[in-house]
């Protein structure tokens, strides 16, 4: 089998290599600079919030700018770089340390804090003990964070336009999590340029700097002696009938050995002008990462460990409720995920220009990974022209996928397990997305900022429902400027 | 346009097929693994057979199968540099557009699928 397909690629590579290339005409690959500013508004919200192991409140505000800046050098390579920053604030991410007052991670040198309110001084003698809930931010230091990325490619064109090199790198940081990447690609065009297959291998080596939820990070620094020192010192904690109790021991948590997260990815792309109206593309990947795969913040809940919580005891019985204003329950552990993971997703576009005024854009593609998630995606855009300097484009996506092997929701795992998360994004679930967008495009670059001209601008509206009650809104806006 | 269609069908469904290329991997896994046990060649060559079967089935179809349609798209009439006016259409990129890297950002961290479309496919932790 194997040297059949041997036999088989070696045909198909003469074949590539004994095209014809034509060398006749010549063009700029890129004729001149072009400058795009681009920006986007996120928000959503829901109720199964990873941090608090599967429920609480899930809001979540994004707001993204970036720069995408590609130089023509010489006839035949462009340079491209994208700089850009994301800013959120995150109810969920905030509650790795949800107490209204002192917790010892903020000042153990662990976790920045913003609050001036916050040391690291036990508890006792103030005159308000502190409280939590899972269904409201706390203003601890990670409600606020920004990621910043600087990306850079360059690619390469034979004098035939045949045949198509490039390479790119990435690095972007982020308070706890910094990532690097490398990657570089083939593009080789035949048939007179009616048919290409590509071929490109990327690898991003990231390092987490873990972040702890308070309770857990006070065990790991202080030992079974921890209820009487740092955070935890004169702050009560109570039992699930609402009694205090010196009983809380999270036996279950460790602090990952593992830092490093490496993702390594193959990609193989086929596209094809079917018809004069008709193309289609085909791109299938094969990935697989591994090292630490799970969230350090993510806490579990376990079923079959006695319950224990800060805060007020008559709340204690609607802890489950986005009624509860002040109560929280205190993790078991934090989430666990195998350390390897293996993806194939294979993916096909079909476009369709239907006549001058209506286009149908489509795409597909299926997922399965060795977690035991398997999803489709379905993507349908109409852009219409309404004239030549406007496109409207309504579009619909729909998504569904298979719950992973690992999940379970709030307090249905059990201490026995090797591997459990209650992140509802590994759950089975099915989502819509529906939305549109708006583009002007000025075909003579006529509004000019210094040497460059306006060529489009492109505005998207989406909002995004998903079957276990999440809901997103996304606004994204770009301009797009070329160089005279 | 009818082959293309049909081919795309038959790869769903034999990717929604019970068995997986995770099955397989496994199996094979612990196949060997009886193997290095029981420290006997006999038992090995034993199971080889089923082995090859299963692993190979799959990918024998998928790897023809591709073969197949990409000598059959070769054969479609071939669409000439003055006849791409339509193609070239801003519309017609096979690509997702810039202004859609925001949705699939967050769609990449709000759901387990990514990739397949020609986009990032790594890097940064999605943990928000």
């Amino acid at each position: 089998m194997r040297n059949k397909l041997s036999l088989v690629l070696f045909c198909f590579s003469l074949t590539l290599l004994a095209q014809n290339e034509n060398s006749d005409y010549k063009k700029k690959v890129l004729e001149s600079s072009e400058m795009e500013f681009l920006s986007s508004y996120y928000t959503q919200d829901g109720t199964h919030s990873v941090i608090g192991g599967g429920i609480g409140t899930e809001k979540l505000n994004d707001e993204t700018a970036s720069i995408i800046l590609s130089t023509p050098l010489g006839d035949d390579a462009v340079l491209t770089m994208d700089v850009g920053i994301s800013a959120y604030s995150s109810a969920s991410s905030s509650n790795t340390n949800p107490f209204s007052s002192t917790g010892a991670s903020q000042g153990g040198g662990e976790e920045e804090d913003d609050d001036d309110d916050r040391g690291d001084e036990g508890h006792g003698g103030k005159a308000t003990p502190p409280t939590g809930t899972p269904w409201q931010a706390s203003s601890g230091a990670s409600k606020t964070d920004e990621l910043i990325y600087i990306n850079g490619s360059y690619s390469h064109s034979s004098k035939s336009r045949n045949f198509i090199w490039n390479a790119h790198a990435a690095v972007s940081n982020e308070y706890d999590y910094t990532s690097l990447g490398l990657g570089a690609g083939i593009s080789k065009l035949f048939n007179k340029k009616n048919t290409e297959i590509s071929l490109s291998a990327s690898a991003y080596l990231d390092t987490w700097r873990p972040i702890y939820p308070t309770e857990l990070h006070e065990f790991e620094s202080y030992g079974s002696n921890f209820l009487n020192q740092g955070f935890f010192s004169g702050v009560t904690v109570l039992d699930q009938s609402g009694n205090a109790s010196g009983a809380y021991l999270p036996t279950q948590f460790s602090s990952y050995q593992q830092v490093n997260r490496n993702s390594y990815a193959l990609t193989l792309g086929f596209s094809q002008i079917v018809l004069k109206k008709l193309q289609i593309a085909l791109s299938a990947d094969i990935l697989t990462q591994n090292g630490l795969l799970s969230t350090p913040y993510h806490r579990i809940y376990f079923a079959d460990k006695p319950q224990y919580f800060i805060g007020n005891a008559s709340s204690i019985a609607n802890y489950a409720s986005p009624q509860n204003k002040d109560v929280f329950r205190l993790a078991d552990d934090v989430e666990r995920l195998p350390n390897t993971r293996f993806k194939i997703p294979v993916g096909v576009r079909l476009n369709y220009y239907m006549n001058a005024s209506f286009t149908l854009r489509t795409f597909y593609r299926y997922y399965s990974d060795d977690w035991g998630i398997t999803s489709q995606t379905v993507n349908f855009e109409l852009p219409v022209k309404l004239n030549r300097s406007f496109t409207i484009a309504p579009m619909y996506r729909f998504y569904t996928q298979t719950q992973a092997t690992y999940f379970a929701p709030y307090n249905q795992h059990v201490s026995t397990e090797i591997y459990y998360t209650s992140d509802y994004d590994l759950s089975a679930f099915h989502s819509s997305q529906i939305g549109g967008s708006i583009s002007y495009t000025d075909l003579f670059t006529t509004f000019k900022i210094g040497s460059f001209g306006l060529k489009n601008i492109d505005l998207r509206y989406n909002r995004y429902t998903r079957s276990d009650l999440l809901t997103a809104n996304i606004v994204s806006f770009s301009v797009k400027f070329v160089g005279n | 346009m009818l082959i293309l269609f049909l081919y795309f069908l038959w790869l769903t469904l034999i990717l929604k097929k019970k068995i997986s290329f995770f099955q397989v991997k496994q199996q094979v896994r612990s196949r060997t693994k009886v193997y290095f046990l029981s420290l006997s060649r006999f038992n090995y060559l034993s199971l080889y057979p089923s082995i090859t079967q299963i692993k190979n089935r799959p990918m024998k179809k998928i790897v023809l199968g591709s073969i197949l349609v990409l000598s059959s798209l070769q054969s479609c009439a071939v669409v000439e540099e003055y006849e791409k006016v339509y193609v070239n259409d801003p519309d017609m990129v096979l690509t997702a557009r810039s202004s859609e890297r925001f949705e699939n950002a967050f769609q990449v961290y709000r759901e387990a699928a990514v990739g397949g479309n020609g986009g990032k496919t790594g890097g940064g932790c999605g943990c928000n």
